[in-house]
């Protein structure tokens, strides 16, 4: 029986290990031996690259088109089989009730096996319900995160703007005027805070309205199911004039287009406003929909040439049907 | 209508879906949230593989799509039964989606891993059929010629091509180290069988196996490029 720690015995074993070229018992040895040997383990990467050459040495064959979408079914067999095993939640929100949630997370249906999208939630279900989702879905912690990480920038782009405008007025009138570039910083910095600032009291306005009976529950909708897919979140008011779109992480439309919104009701499908992100995928966009913004079945947005359509162009980046 | 999208490093030449209906929503035939999409034809191998662990799907659906034909062609090459082959591309990838966290990036290239586990499957499938039953190549002769019939196409095309580029290395070596790296790789033979078939001390076969394997890595080293981005 050779002992795993004897160098001389196993190294000449290790181009057989990356050729798979070892029975079970050679092939454990070796397994062994690597783990308490360095030199061996930088051995055996030079000869695994070496043999991993060998895999452009055949003629391509193409795998079959459905190839592709069987191996997708079953990641998310795998997904749906990880989501059902029971989560525990905790979030923890300033200023409001912090639920502490234990809950069975339903099953996400696959985006593409699915040929109306789950994006949001039926009207009958409770409104604390309604509110568990938005503060503990994946857009709900995004919003909160986003609401936090706003208000950290605002509180130090606030120091900065106070320290700067503090050293200003202990300056001479000479001096401020030479400060000039200074001044600019502090404009720079107040206009920069400002923005964020309107950002943070949109999200706080969208985190209230979603909480009161007045407006409609969220829905969802989304690019994707992996976690950094763009996601968008729609409440519309109960007088049906006005809905509200809010998405994040969706990229900058590409040059020369905008985004829009588009509504879809029974036979017809409506043009929302245009829109823009920001460079972190943001917005916030009032959509103005003259009186049937509650009997919409499903919504999109699409990218559009600048200015709009009056037809959805073919480039869907975020879908969701009322279900 | 029709586009053409540069997808993951690949190529997407299809139709754009059809336009939406309101009676007809099918996000099957949506071109997928592309902008997304897009921003992975910038993202290395070892970056997808990042995503994956974080579980983002579209990030595998990336890298299948730059190496699904070469895992899906060595495999096929290997086992001669295209249902098989389909079968291990398959678990190669489901195992890419599930054990992704154990790619060490310090530890070697993410294609010399992925090969790595999509020809060890393969060698699996291999043994389990010719358990108990006389190999299929018992002539080595055979065996050996049968890998030299691929080499070098006259194509021009294909002549710069990878699996051009590595035939040729293969070529270059000694033939005795070709003929051990071959049997081994593509037959499924271990380094024992290999010595008996060839009637050659098991020392001497390791001996070459490793050779050739270092030859073969130095040779390879700066023509192989990276797929392309």
């Amino acid at each position: 029986m050779i002992d795993p720690q004897n160098h001389e015995a196993i190294s000449p074993d290790l181009a057989g290990y990356s050729l798979d070229a070892l029975d079970e018992e050679a092939r454990e040895l070796v397994e062994q031996h690597l783990a308490g040997c360095e030199d061996c383990t930088s051995e055996l990467e030079e000869l695994m690259e070496g043999a991993a050459n060998l895999a452009f040495a055949v003629p391509s064959v193409s795998p079959p088109a459905g190839l592709q979408d069987r191996i997708i079914a079953a990641i998310d067999a795998d997904l749906i089989s990880s989501e059902k095993r029971p989560l525990s939640i905790e979030i923890s929100r300033p200023a409001m009730s912090t639920p502490e949630i234990s809950l069975a997370a339903p099953a996400r249906i696959p985006w593409y096996a699915n040929t109306r999208l789950a994006w949001g939630v039926s009207s009958g279900i409770a409104a604390a319900f309604i509110a568990l989702i938005v503060f503990a879905g994946v857009a709900g912690t995004r919003l909160n995160d986003r609401v936090d990480n706003l208000t950290a920038q605002v509180a130090t782009q606030d120091s900065e703007i106070v320290a700067f405008t503090a050293s200003l007025g202990t300056m001479e009138e000479d001096a401020k005027l030479a400060s000039s570039a200074e001044a600019l910083q502090v404009s720079v910095l107040q206009e920069s805070t400002d923005t964020i600032e309107q950002q943070l009291n949109d999200l706080r306005w969208l985190q209230y309205v979603t909480s009161v009976g007045s407006w409609s529950t969220p829905s969802f909708f989304s690019g994707g199911l992996q976690p950094q897919a763009p996601q968008g979140v729609l409440i519309t008011h109960s007088s049906g004039d006005q809905a509200l779109l809010m998405v994040n992480g969706l990229a900058p439309a590409p040059a020369g287009s905008v985004y829009q919104v588009w509504l879809t009701y029974e036979g017809r499908m409506v043009a929302g406003n245009t829109f823009s992100v920001d460079q972190d995928g943001y917005a916030v966009v009032n959509l103005d929909l003259s009186g049937d913004a509650t009997e919409y079945i499903g919504a999109s947005v699409t990218v559009e040439p600048v200015g709009g359509s009056t037809h959805p162009s073919d480039f869907v980046v975020l879908i969701g049907s009322d279900q | 209508m029709s586009a053409t999208v540069s997808l993951c490093g690949g190529h997407y030449d299809g139709p754009v879906a059809a336009r939406i209906r309101p009676e007809q929503v099918a996000p099957r035939t949506y071109p997928l949230h592309e902008v997304a999409r897009l921003e992975y034809i910038e993202f290395t191998d070892e970056a997808l593989l990042a995503q994956i662990v974080e579980q983002d799907r579209l990030a595998l659906e990336c890298l299948y799509q730059r190496y699904s034909t070469r895992v899906f062609s060595l495999s096929y090459r290997m086992l001669s039964d295209q249902g098989a082959s389909e079968e291990v591309t398959q678990d190669v990838f489901l195992n890419v989606w599930r054990r992704a966290a154990s790619y060490k990036p310090g530890r070697g290239k993410f294609t010399t891993w992925l090969f790595g586990i999509a020809h060890h499957r393969t060698i699996d499938e291999l043994r389990k059929r010719t358990r108990g039953k006389q190999r299929a190549a018992e002539n080595v002769d055979d065996f050996l010629n049968l890998q030299s019939a691929d080499i070098l196409p006259a194509d021009a095309a294909v002549a710069n091509s990878e699996y051009a580029t590595v035939r040729r290395a293969l070529l270059n070596l000694p033939d005795a180290q070709r003929a051990v790296i071959e049997m081994s790789y593509f037959g499924g033979f271990t380094q024992a069988e290999i010595a008996i078939k060839l009637d050659q001390p098991l020392g001497t076969v390791k001996t070459r196996m490793r050779l050739g394997l270092k030859k073969l890595r130095v040779a390879l080293a700066s023509k192989l490029r990276a797929p392309e981005l």
